[in-house]
């Protein structure tokens, strides 16, 4: 009797080998920044070794079943996909949507908390590579880009955070609720994640905040990758890691709920501040850094700036002044441990809407490290 | 001779004409013994003996043993239930033609219970169960009542005189059911010509699976044969899997204990019997139809093959004897999550490997 699904995986292991070939001639450097951690290592054997121990081990790799089980059920899917299993119930759900856990956050954390399934702890904001071998998204214990809701790095306690599942105003919401300060909407990870794929990175919801059209968030790599934090100082060249994965759109995609922060001067909204409702003005986001900052002797000649925070490469030509400020070079997505002291703590009086006083508002750095990260007023 | 040995000798001769008879009938007459019975009913004698059974209800075998005599190996009927094929070598002959209804040697529409394709296909991964001794639970079961699965738990071996349409001549009263559950299909069929009474130009493939992929018309034989109620059938057994919150009965109670861990909640299910209607968003944000390859039920039959009033039900994702279909990574349950649901890799009965039965409705699989 011939076993048919054996007879399969050799003739798809035979298939494998000789794209294996054309792969290792072909593969420029973005398709092998785009394989998983394991693939490369396993590629720069196929250069040093004989061909035929490369594509054995990549059909080994390919064909085992534990690296297959590891793969993100957020998709993409097959059409014999395991992953809608993850998530969903058929007959036995708990909640809306089929979900095995009460709610969506606690379906969430089910897997991204540490040690339980993903290898982004986005609740202990670091990440953990062993866990999904075939997805090598960052360094092993490395803190995440986002941040973290509860730890950063699985140490420090947080500081700041985007509140989830408690409800609160959001800041510079006036056109989604108008004179008031903003609307009131309870944060979930659906809030800005879909569970199922999409065509924004980071699986970014096409619509936050239901607007009207699409938002388009693009990266230069995988939606499964590049997910920690890198020094990408200039003055330490050759370590700029994640430049690379922001291409555009994340200040627009965020300024679907934060609808007045993408403007620098905007009709008079109340903020939720002292001073009601007033015109506004505000930082520029999607500006490039070639308009730079005045030179320090002459004070009229503006040079590029420079900032080891994290941009949007719209080139794709790695740190040049061309990259874009975006809301990520300041704040994090989920939470900090960033310590706002002194001048840096909001005046009560003026911090309306906003959380407590202490509340690091999700920025990067401690106080406001990051302004001086450009502007270089030292 | 005296008239002691003339009696036995009769009494030889009736025997022996008795024999050639039932003899003569498998031979001649072996259309289906489950039903078709006539006021000379031959078909009694294919499961009974009246003084010689071996297991209760004068049957000559235990229910499976039973069952296998005919329904294994092309050793009667057309459908080969252990190995989940239709061997048209094997069937029966009726009174009135010739009728194969399945394709020769395609895979049962409700796979088998051994293999599937055949005794050389592969091996199920998970049936229903039979015949185990400790019995088992069926899941969402209410009444949680153990059951010890045997065929005869959900056919019978007759057909019900006062349910004589019952499909599939399942039991009119499964498991926990109150009531009567007519399973109504489709029929009856032109059998002399061998098509659809409806569509003349329709082959009638009722046992068989086929590719009725709405993209290749002209391929579309069985979603003409269930027609309402297989959903409200299993759950005879299956009591919560129907239960919605518009049902009297199930919107104040407190849920029930699936086994999963999560104790007496109430619990969220797929609908079953809705009409596959309708537009939805893809992740990607285009809108596509809702359509599917896998068998529905035909409520109002038509010539026209697959409409959107067509309806899902339990059959459309599970075989109701057994897969051979395989689960990996994610579809292999946890076992914290897994509750009185078989081993992690059991396949719970599906029509498709993995999940492949939730995207071929919800699209999901579209390039990335």
């Amino acid at each position: 009797m011939i076993d048919v699904r054996r007879h399969q995986t050799r003739t798809e292991t035979l298939r494998f080998s000789s794209e294996a070939r054309t792969v290792k001639k072909n593969t420029t450097f973005k398709e092998f920044n785009g394989m998983t951690r394991t693939l490369r290592r396993v590629f720069c054997v196929i250069y040093r070794r004989t061909p035929l121990i490369a594509v054995l081990t990549l059909a080994f790799i390919t064909f085992t079943p534990t690296l297959a089980k590891a793969a993100s059920p957020h998709g993409p899917f097959s059409s014999s996909t395991d992953k809608c299993s993850t998530c969903h119930r058929l007959h036995t759900g708990l909640s809306h949507k089929l979900l095995p856990q009460e709610t969506s956050l606690a379906l969430c954390q089910s897997c991204h908390t540490k040690g339980t399934g993903a290898d982004t702890a986005v609740m202990q904001g670091i990440y953990i590579d062993a866990q999904n071998p075939d997805q090598s998204g960052g360094v092993d214990n490395g803190i995440l880009l986002g941040g973290g809701f509860d730890r950063i790095g699985d140490a420090s306690e947080t500081t700041g955070r985007h509140q989830v599942g408690v409800a609160g105003t959001l800041p510079g919401s006036s056109a989604l609720a108008t004179d008031n300060p903003g609307a009131v909407i309870t944060l979930t990870c659906l809030s800005c994640h879909t569970p199922h794929q999409g065509p924004n990175y980071r699986i970014l919801r096409r619509r936050p905040g239901d607007v009207a059209e699409d938002v388009a968030v693009q990266s230069w790599v995988g939606n499964y990758e590049q997910y920690c934090e890198y020094d990408f100082d200039p003055v330490t060249t050759g370590v700029q890691g994640y430049t690379d994965n922001y291409k555009s759109g994340i200040a627009s995609w965020c300024g679907s709920c934060h609808t007045t922060y993408l403007t620098r001067v905007e009709d008079s909204y109340d903020a939720g501040d002292k001073y009601g409702k007033s015109t506004r003005y505000r930082h520029g986001v999607d500006v490039d850094l070639a308009g730079g900052r005045p030179d320090a002797v002459t004070k009229v000649i503006y040079q590029p700036m420079n900032t080891d925070l994290p941009l949007e490469d719209l080139t794709g030509n790695g740190r040049t002044p061309d990259d874009e400020l975006t809301c990520l070079s300041c704040h994090r997505a989920h939470g900090t441990d960033a310590q706002m002291t002194g001048w840096a703590e909001f005046d009560p009086a003026e911090r309306g809407i906003l959380p407590a006083g202490k509340d690091s508002m999700l920025l990067r750095q401690n106080d406001r490290t990051m302004c001086i990260k450009c502007h270089r007023v030292l | 001779m005296s008239a002691r040995k003339l009696l036995t000798l009769s009494s030889i001769s009736i025997v022996a004409v008795v024999i050639i008879s039932l003899m003569m009938t498998s031979a001649a007459f072996a259309f289906s013994p489950d039903s078709n019975f006539t006021g000379s009913a031959d078909m009694c004698a294919q499961c009974h003996r009246l003084h010689t059974a071996t297991y209760i209800n004068l049957l000559k075998d235990a229910s499976a043993g039973m069952c296998r005599n005919c329904h294994f190996g092309g050793q009667g009927a057309d459908t080969d239930v252990f190995n989940g094929v239709y061997v048209t070598g094997g069937h029966m002959t009726s009174p009135f033609t010739n009728y194969p209804h399945g394709e020769t040697n395609a895979v049962l529409l409700g796979g088998g219970f051994e293999h599937v394709g055949g005794s050389g296909g592969l091996q199920t991964t998970s049936t229903h169960s039979m015949e185990n001794p400790s019995g088992d639970v069926p899941p969402g079961s209410t009444s949680k009542q153990v059951i010890v699965l045997s065929c005869t738990s959900c056919h019978s071996g007759h057909r019900d005189m006062d349910h004589p349409d019952q499909y599939r001549v399942l039991r009119v009263q499964p498991g926990d059911a109150q009531s009567p559950i007519d399973v109504l299909w489709n029929g009856p069929w032109d059998d002399q010509n061998e098509t659809s009474n409806v569509d003349p130009n329709r082959t009638y493939r009722a046992y068989t699976e086929h590719d009725f992929d709405p993209a290749t018309p002209g391929v579309q034989f069985y979603t003409k044969n269930y027609k309402q109620n297989i959903s409200n059938w299993c759950t005879g057994c299956h009591t919560r899997y129907l239960a919605t919150d518009d049902n009297p009965q199930y919107k104040s109670d407190p849920g029930y204990d699936a086994g999963d861990g999560s104790g007496v909640t109430r619990k969220y299910r797929h609908s079953m019997e809705i009409p596959i209607v309708g537009r939805f968003e893809n992740p990607f944000g285009a809108f596509e139809d809702f359509s599917t390859d896998l068998p529905l039920e035909d409520v109002n039959v038509t010539a026209n093959p697959r409409e959107d009033e067509d309806l899902l039900n339990c059959l459309t994702c599970h075989r109701a004897h057994g897969t051979e279909k395989t689960m990996e990574g994610h579809a292999a349950l946890p076992a914290s999550n897994r509750g009185t649901l078989p081993s992690g890799q059991d396949s719970t009965l599906l029509r498709k490997n993995n999940r492949g039965v939730c995207v071929t409705c919800h699209k999901m699989d579209v390039a990335y």
